[in-house]
């Protein structure tokens, strides 16, 4: 038994390390004190480990870029020696804590995401990426509420920021479907997401904010689609109108005629139109047929007073009230010199505009026949 | 409302993607750590369970289960962070009745068969662990109590030498 006898498991080189009776104790005491205990341990171990990691490549790679970017300028004579070591060194340390932090809150995500059951669903870069992305947007809050950028600049750096790290975590997964060595293949595609992110976002295609060029583009379509529609409704209300028109003209001649035709016998349209032609252009102009309502309200009031109606409600032939004075080539006839005949509503100078000539035609037609 | 310049802008692009690449890298890095947490987190959970299914017992009694358990959570831990295939599990659930409380597997082989024991005076252990049944595995005590059985056992064998009636259960 001796030399079996072990205070540890031990195979392999793998040892365990033992367990005192102190602590096999206390976790018969406090089970859940203990597992948190354990877990814990486990996760400051990893989590540290991941941020030390991530602090040396952060710094590394802030501290390399910004030495190459301090020398070109040194070597331009854009800066000076001390300025550039400065600004070096203050890269390099701001890249230490932003890797470090971000590598050990990536753990942090993972270790949560695994627990919480949705480990695959975020792949092996999607923690790294939303760690980076928090970080990005808490930084972005931060001159957000030191007023430093406004709303707008905010909001749109925060979907930036979002769409990388969705980029990155999804193009991750895709990568290593596509490139099965382990890690390579999910690095690539997560690098290879993050920049094409980047590019789309920068320029304008995706995200959010005043410079999302599909936004703009989008809000412009909207706006000729607005006026469009408006442009339509607006035709079709003429349209209407126009439609209203002709029926209420059409329907006047039809009144205006019909009657015309009966009480003339033989006598055709066309007769009553040359013979009313023949008396508007080859004499004195009949007062009589500028009123046409007046003029024939003696003999058939009935009709009379349709045409007179016709007349005055038709918006070709009325009268414009802000004109003070008619053009001076209108064939202006006082009502009053109608012979005393007067229609009740005609007390003023009536002014047949020369659109409405066809109907003062046709009035004189009517009067033609009937007389 | 000062403006951000727009040449800090390919600055603060570049910051995030240097955040990028040490994620991935320490990623990979703590790969190892990763398994390790994920071991510990099943291994504990079924600690708790085990330990909280026997509440009732004694804790003086019941921590002999708590070392077993324990034990196997910091070798699977050890495994993980040191890449290897060996895997530790108590028997416990899968065959409570087996003479050895835990089986160390290298993939699906068994490699060892362990009893834990966990009195509260060494002689105890050291007899109990002495039983034939557990011929051939490794007998596994408190840490704090394995000099004491181990002193135990040497001063038997000097008093006793090979002609004690355990003597032959003792050396195996």
């Amino acid at each position: 038994m001796k030399q079996h006898l072990t205070g540890e498991f031990n195979a392999d080189g793998i040892r365990s390390g033992g367990t005192t009776r102190e602590q096999a104790e206390f976790a018969a005491r406090h089970p859940q004190v203990a597992e948190l205990q354990i877990r814990g341990a486990a996760v400051l171990k990893e989590v540290g480990q991941a941020g030390l990691v991530g602090a040396a490549v952060g710094g590394g790679l802030q501290g390399a870029f910004s030495a190459i970017h301090q020398g070109m300028r040194l070597s331009q004579g854009e800066t000076t020696a001390t300025e550039a070591i400065v600004i070096t060194i203050k890269a390099t340390t701001s890249g230490a804590v932003r890797g470090g932090v971000v590598a050990g809150g990536s753990r942090v995500i993972a270790i949560i995401a695994n627990e919480v059951g949705v480990g695959r669903i975020l792949g092996e870069m999607g923690p790294g990426a939303m760690a980076n992305a928090i970080f990005e947007a808490g930084l972005s809050t931060h001159r957000f509420a030191r007023g430093e950028i406004g709303h707008d600049a905010y909001r749109q750096e925060l979907g930036g920021a979002a769409l990388r790290a969705t980029a990155s975590t999804y193009c991750g997964m895709a990568g290593q479907l596509l490139i099965p060595i382990a890690v390579v293949g999910a690095a690539v595609g997560a690098i290879s997401g993050y920049v094409a992110a980047a590019v789309l976002v920068e320029s304008g295609v995706l995200g959010l904010g005043s410079n999302n060029i599909v936004t703009i583009a989008e809000e412009r379509q909207a706006a000729i689609e607005r006026e469009c529609a408006a442009a339509i409704l607006e035709m079709r209300r003429c349209q209407q109108e126009l439609q209203q028109l002709e029926d209420s003209y059409g329907e006047g001649f039809r009144q205006t005629f019909n009657p015309c035709s009966r009480n003339s016998g033989s006598i055709s349209k066309q007769a009553c139109t040359a013979t009313a032609l023949s008396a508007w252009y080859g004499s004195p102009m009949p007062s009589a047929m500028l009123c046409p309502g007046a003029a024939l309200r003696s003999s058939t009031p009935s009709w009379s007073m349709r045409s007179w109606s016709l007349f005055s409600d038709n918006p070709l032939f009325r009268r414009d009230p802000r004109r003070k004075q008619l053009p001076p080539h209108w064939p202006l006839i006082p009502v009053g010199q109608l012979g005393g005949i007067r229609h009740p509503k005609a007390n003023h100078r009536i002014a047949p505009a020369r659109i409405g000539l066809t109907f003062i035609q046709q009035c004189q037609q009517i009067d033609v026949c009937h007389w | 409302m000062k403006p951000v310049p727009e040449a800090s802008r390919p600055l603060r692009l570049g910051d995030e993607f240097s955040g990028l690449l040490a994620a991935i890298t320490a990623t990979d890095a703590v790969r190892p750590l990763a398994e390790a947490t994920l071991a510990v987190f099943r291994d504990s959970e079924q600690l708790r369970q085990v330990l909280e299914a026997n509440a009732k017992v004694d804790p003086a009694i019941l921590q002999g289960r708590a070392l077993e358990f324990l034990e196997v959570l910091k070798f699977n831990r050890a495994a993980a962070e040191a890449g290897s295939r060996l895997h530790a599990s108590a028997t416990h659930f899968s065959d409570p009745h087996a003479a050895a409380d835990v089986l160390i597997r290298d993939g699906s082989t068994v490699i060892k068969e362990v009893q834990a024991k966990s009195y509260g005076r060494a002689a105890d252990a050291a007899r109990v662990l002495a039983e034939e049944k557990y011929r051939g595995m490794d007998r596994l005590v408190p840490k704090d109590q394995s000099s004491g059985v181990r002193t135990l056992l040497e001063r038997h064998e000097r008093l006793y030498g090979s002609s004690s009636p355990r003597a032959e259960a003792w050396r195996m």
